[in-house]
This record gives structure tokens, C-alpha cells and sequence, in this order.
């Protein structure tokens, strides 16, 4: 059974989870952006490319690591 | 990690310990997913055959497992550009083709888990109310040198960590940044406004119900809105190459069709 109207999800003023591009092969996860007792918590994370190393495992990393714990 | 320690007590499976290791490795196929894992969940303690093949399909059903390999994310789309403009962007018609251009490649490594049971949480009656944390560490090649970082997820009254759940969907969002920031004409000031937010209700059942789905192996669908906001306008990155480059994206590739899992093993040390 699915959870949740995708109609009522686009009514939420604030959504979930929220990542932006930063810069310099970068972007900027936040989990729990919606003002609330927990979180927000951010994550770092690189895009991989030929020109430097990247600061923070790539984004699929971060989505394994949520699969491991 | 936390599912099976939560499916392995209220089983009353004597389960003292456990831990979880991703290899990822680069994968080139037709599908275009980017990657694959192999995964092998070690148990430890008195678990007996059958209690493992129960443990071994919890796994197989964890949420995010599910999300990741099971098509459980059942996803519609929206773009929103600085302009202005919003238009649903799902479906997608079948005869767009995939965006040409190069997208990150995903550089091999491992995703270790260990559980802190330290962590568990119980009541004044002995009763567990809290799964506990676990502690990741990351190990993936970067450009010039081997790179590692660690992550801590899991379920804790005080809110110390997020969630298995949302923490791999942030990787998700992420990754639909990273591929857009690639693959679309943003003029020149690059990819700077592009963002990607998830909308998702709770799950009504919370926690409990995801544990009793991966202990049955039943497939628990969540509805997820994403917005993808883009920098520009309309005429200067139309919503058709928004969409035909979303179906590079690696995550979400994963997300749309599984195929991920290469290889999966629950063993008893």
C-alpha cells in the first residue's frame, strides 16, 4: 500500500530533504529541513571528476551508508 | 542495520552483534545504473539456520533496501525554474531518449556498518524502544589518493543521527544534483540555484511497520515528491532535457528500476 498523496506532498510548505549545488563539485544535503523537534543534519558530498579530488564521498556513497546502517 | 537488530528482538532471536559491508563497484551495462554493490551482513550469536533465512530476508526487505532495489519509491516529479515557471515533469514519454554528455563516474570503494549497541534504548521494563546508531565508514577512491569519511545513522529518541531512510535519500537527492549539475546548459554561472527538494509524509506505521514488512518481506510503497529547481527559464533549459537527463541519474535509475544488488549474504560468524 502506498503512503502518502503526492497532491497533500506538494502542499507541505517545507519538503523533507533538500540538496543544492555548492560550488567546486560540491553539494549540500539537509535531512529535516522542516522546522521540528530533530535534525536538520547536513552532508557534504563530491562529484567525481577529472580535475580534483572531491571532499566528501560521492552521492551514491552517502545513499549506500543509509542502506548500511 | 538497525531493521534486522529490531526484527531480531521482537523475534526473540538471541542476535548479540552484527555488522554490514558494501563493495561498490563501477558498472557499465545498457541499464546505465552506474554502479553495483555486493553486500555481506554478518551475524553474531546464537542464530539458529532458520532464524538467519528470516534475518536474511528482513534484509532483503529493509526500507531502504526496498527503496533501492525493490522500486518501492513511487516517484513524481516536478521542475520548478528561478523564473518562475512549475510544471509536473512526470510521466515521462516513453520516446524521450537519455541526455548525451559525461556524468560522474562512481569510483569503487566500501561502505562498512558497524552497530554501537551502546545505543539501544530500553524502558523501565527492560523492553528495547530504540534500535540503537550505527557507525559507517566510507572508503571510495578519489582523484589522487584513497579517501575516507564516516557517517552515523540510525533510531534514537534524542534525535543524535537521522535515519537509514532519510539519510540514503539524501544521497539520492544528491546524486539527481550532481547529474543535472553535469549534463544541463547552465549559462555562466554554472549550476549555482540548482536544487533538488524531497517531499514525503511519514510513514504511518513508523519504524514497527517497516520492521514487521521486512520480517514478512512485504514491499511497503512510499509516495515522494521531488522538485527540481533550476536556475533560469524555461526556454533556456526546457523540461525535456530536464527529464532526459534525469534518466541518467544513477540513484535514480536504481530508484525507477532496482538492479543494483549484485550479490547478497547473511552469514552467521
Amino acid at each position: 500500500m502506498a503512503e502518502g498523496n503526492n497532491a497533500e506532498l506538494a502542499d507541505q510548505v517545507q519538503p523533507n530533504i533538500a540538496a543544492q549545488y555548492v560550488g567546486n563539485e560540491t553539494v549540500n544535503a539537509t535531512i529535516a529541513v522542516t522546522p521540528g523537534p530533530i535534525g536538520p543534519w547536513s552532508y557534504i558530498t563530491g562529484i567525481p571528476n577529472s580535475r580534483l579530488d572531491v571532499v566528501a564521498p560521492p552521492p551514491a556513497y552517502l545513499a549506500v551508508a543509509g542502506w548500511a546502517a | 542495520m538497525v531493521t534486522l537488530v529490531g526484527v531480531a528482538y521482537r523475534g526473540k532471536i538471541a542476535l548479540e552483534d552484527i555488522n554490514v559491508e558494501f563493495q561498490v563497484e563501477p558498472l557499465e551495462s545498457h541499464t546505465g545504473i552506474g554502479f553495483g554493490v555486493r553486500e555481506l551482513v554478518t551475524l553474531k550469536g546464537n542464530v539458529s539456520e532458520s532464524e538467519r533465512i528470516r534475518l536474511e530476508r528482513a534484509s532483503n526487505f529493509c526500507p531502504v533496501g526496498q527503496s533501492m532495489s525493490k522500486g518501492s519509491m513511487q516517484i513524481v516529479d516536478e521542475v520548478r525554474w528561478s523564473s518562475g515557471e512549475t510544471v509536473a515533469a512526470s510521466p515521462v514519454s516513453a520516446e524521450l531518449q537519455p541526455l548525451a554528455g559525461s556524468i560522474p563516474i562512481i569510483p569503487p570503494g566500501t561502505v562498512f556498518g558497524m552497530y554501537l549497541i551502546d545505543t539501544q534504548e530500553h524502558d523501565d521494563k527492560g523492553d528495547m524502544i530504540g534500535e540503537g546508531e550505527a557507525k559507517v565508514n566510507i572508503k571510495f577512491q578519489n582523484l589522487t589518493r584513497p579517501s575516507r569519511s564516516i557517517v552515523v545513522g540510525g533510531h534514537s529518541s534524542e534525535g543524535m543521527v537521522p535515519g537509514p531512510f532519510p539519510l540514503a535519500h539524501s544521497g539520492w537527492a544528491s546524486s539527481t544534483v550532481a547529474t543535472l549539475s553535469r549534463l544541463l546548459p547552465f549559462g555562466e554561472n554554472g549550476a549555482e540555484g540548482l536544487k533538488v527538494e524531497l517531499f514525503m509524509a511519514a510513514f504511518a506505521g513508523g519504524a514497527r511497520e517497516a520492521q514487521t514488512n521486512a520480517a514478512e518481506g512485504t514491499v511497503g510503497y512510499r509516495n515522494v515528491t521531488r522538485r527540481i529547481n533550476i536556475p533560469g527559464t524555461p526556454t533556456d533549459i526546457p523540461l525535456d532535457a530536464v527529464q532526459a537527463a534525469l534518466l541518467r541519474d544513477p540513484m535514480s535509475i536504481t530508484y525507477q528500476n532496482g538492479g543494483v544488488l549484485l550479490s547478497h549474504d547473511v552469514v552467521v560468524a
